[in-house]
């Protein structure tokens, strides 16, 4: 469906806060617009973004029209144990979009 | 002299609070004594000003102050990059301009006393004025990108003051082996010259293709949109498969650099450098923000009309530094703003009320030495703001043939040659 | 001066950058721009 970037520090101490940016490609269509037949283009955003850290999700958004095409999400968290982050965008057509990072935690 | 100053600093206010003309005091000046105005800053903006000044009214004495002996101009400067131009080209001087009649006098301006009507030079002389103009251009702000300093840029050049620095990248490039990767680094906006950025990553695209075929080079932009961009992708797409356009949304947004290391990060990479040109966020020329002209952007808001500052009045800001509405910070318009200035300044000092003005802009941009296209602009002051003249203006035609290109590129050229011997010739 | 910045405007005269500069003027502001020319004679 879309090309997907993520960035996640690959090693960290236990107890850093760390910085995680995502982006998807994706053009966010508000539904609000007009094709040159005058006819609605229909809806189609990212409504949802879950991230997990080995399982538990930690980070959860609903977005919405007003988010720009290419939603850059960036967040923080608490790094606490090795293992992997997962990454979940679903858009308005039911797709999902997978993503993973691993993380070493010294 | 001293007794009078009242007098005039309450025809200022006056002025500004956009007084009927019948109001104005008849200042002084007219006593036989002639009105100083000072320009502070000798390039396309300031040195157009104290020119049209003397032009506009003899009688007025005119003093432009300027650091350096010779200027160097950016226009065309990126076909200095590609090894397509010679720096001498760029290179002008001011005699010309202390011939009509200027005082010319190469010191830095250090300080502005806005209340007293002085500046005060390099050398602790003060000069007093009627008017100050200040066009001190743009200042890099090296305290915006991590890693980026004044250290930094001698390792990685922002090329983005004409001089030294071009030269710098020049034979960074020159020396850089067949396979290495080049990594220009481009800010948001605003910033001097936005389509000068695109036109260098073509040129260098160019130099490359040419005489370094195994290397590449890619393009960090904190933008995603930018001016005449279809006209540059068409080219890039038909020219440079050597070039990679990497915007904000795909992750290309600058975060940082490592001089050391010869790295430039992205939000989502990290780049290694054989050349790296990084074109920093931008701000007005210090001695704008001395003087009580810059606002929290760092850039100087000013009335249409006189281009005086909405900050301190009796000083008028052109160029780059100065933020007017829709107007680009090229050298063209600072040029075209810079005549208006100048005709309004001569109105001011005799208590005459100013024109209202109207002025062209057309950029040109090289996307390959015979490849050429513009953008114009038609532009005039609409309730204190100045707006784009609706219908006119626009960019080249995108389906134009070959021939076009290399007909507008050939009239740049001729554009530079006119509007330099204008100003310095 | 008039007709040809008239006939940038118009689109009848073939152009790189006039056209899109004449369009930004009145009938009025051409005539003021060459009477200036005419005067620097």
């Amino acid at each position: 469906m879309a090309r997907t970037l993520i960035n996640v520090p690959p090693k960290a101490k236990r107890g850093q806060i760390i910085e995680i940016k995502t982006l998807i490609s994706h053009v966010m269509e508000t539904g609000y617009r007009r094709d040159e037949t005058g006819a609605p283009i229909p809806r189609d955003i990212i409504n949802l973004f879950v991230c997990s850290y080995n399982g538990t999700e930690i980070f959860r958004a609903d977005l919405h029209q007003a988010i720009a095409a290419n939603p850059f999400i960036t967040f923080f968290t608490v790094a606490t144990e090795t293992g992997t982050l997962e990454f979940r965008w679903t858009d308005d057509n039911g797709q999902v979009e997978k993503a993973s990072a691993r993380i070493t935690v010294e | 002299m001293t007794a009078t100053r009242p007098t005039r600093r309450q025809f200022v206010t006056t002025a500004a609070a956009g007084a009927s003309a019948s109001l104005f005091p008849r200042p002084l000046l007219a006593q036989g004594s002639q009105p100083r105005i000072v320009v502070v800053g000798g390039g396309f903006a300031g040195a157009t000003a104290a020119r049209f000044l003397k032009r506009a009214d003899p009688r007025l004495d005119v003093t432009l102050v300027e650091p350096n002996p010779i200027f160097a101009a950016c226009p065309f400067s990126n076909e200095v990059i590609a090894g397509l131009r010679d720096m001498r080209a760029q290179l002008f001087g001011y005699d010309r301009i202390a011939a009509a009649g200027v005082a010319v006098v190469h010191q830095a301006a250090t300080a502005v006393d806005g209340r007293a009507r002085s500046v005060t030079l390099g050398n602790g002389t003060k000069l007093g004025y009627e008017r100050l103009i200040l066009a001190p251009g743009s200042d890099l702000r090296f305290d915006a990108l991590p890693g980026y300093d004044e250290g930094a840029a001698e390792r990685m050049p922002h090329a983005w003051k004409a001089g030294d620095q071009t030269l710098l990248l020049r034979r960074q490039l020159e020396a850089m082996e067949d396979g290495g990767t080049v990594v220009m680094a481009l800010p948001a906006l605003p910033y001097r010259c936005p389509p000068a950025s695109y036109e260098r990553a073509s040129l260098i695209a160019y130099y490359l293709k040419t005489r370094k075929p195994r290397s590449k080079l890619v393009v960090l932009d904190a933008k995603d949109t930018f001016s005449m961009q279809r006209l540059f992708e068409n080219a890039w797409q038909e020219l440079y498969p050597n070039l990679e356009w990497v915007p904000v949304s795909s992750g290309g947004n600058p975060t940082s650099v490592d001089a050391a290391a010869m790295t430039v990060s992205s939000d989502f990479d990290t780049y290694k450098a054989a050349v790296a040109n990084i074109i920093p966020p931008q701000k007005a020329g210090r001695i704008a923000e001395l003087a009580g002209t810059a606002d929290r952007t760092g850039w100087c808001p000013v009335d249409p009309v006189t281009f005086e500052s909405h900050l301190a009045p009796g000083i008028h800001v052109l160029g780059d530094a100065a933020i007017a509405g829709a107007v680009p910070k090229s050298a063209f318009a600072a040029n075209a703003v810079a005549k208006i200035c100048a005709a309004a300044v001569a109105k001011l000092v005799f208590g005459e009320r100013p024109a209202p003005p109207k002025f062209v802009n057309t950029c040109y941009s090289l996307a390959a030495p015979d490849y050429g296209f513009s953008i114009v602009g038609v532009y005039h002051p609409v309730n204190g703001q100045w707006l784009e003249v609706e219908g006119a203006g626009g960019v080249s035609p995108a389906d134009a043939p070959r021939m076009f290109r290399s007909q507008e590129a050939k009239f740049a050229n001729g554009w530079f040659n006119a509007i330099t011997s204008e100003i310095f010739g | 001066m008039v007709a040809a910045m008239q006939a940038y405007r118009g689109g009848q005269r073939p152009a790189t950058v006039m056209d899109r500069i004449a369009k930004g003027f009145s009938d009025d502001e051409i005539k003021a721009i060459a009477a200036w020319f005419a005067a620097q004679r």
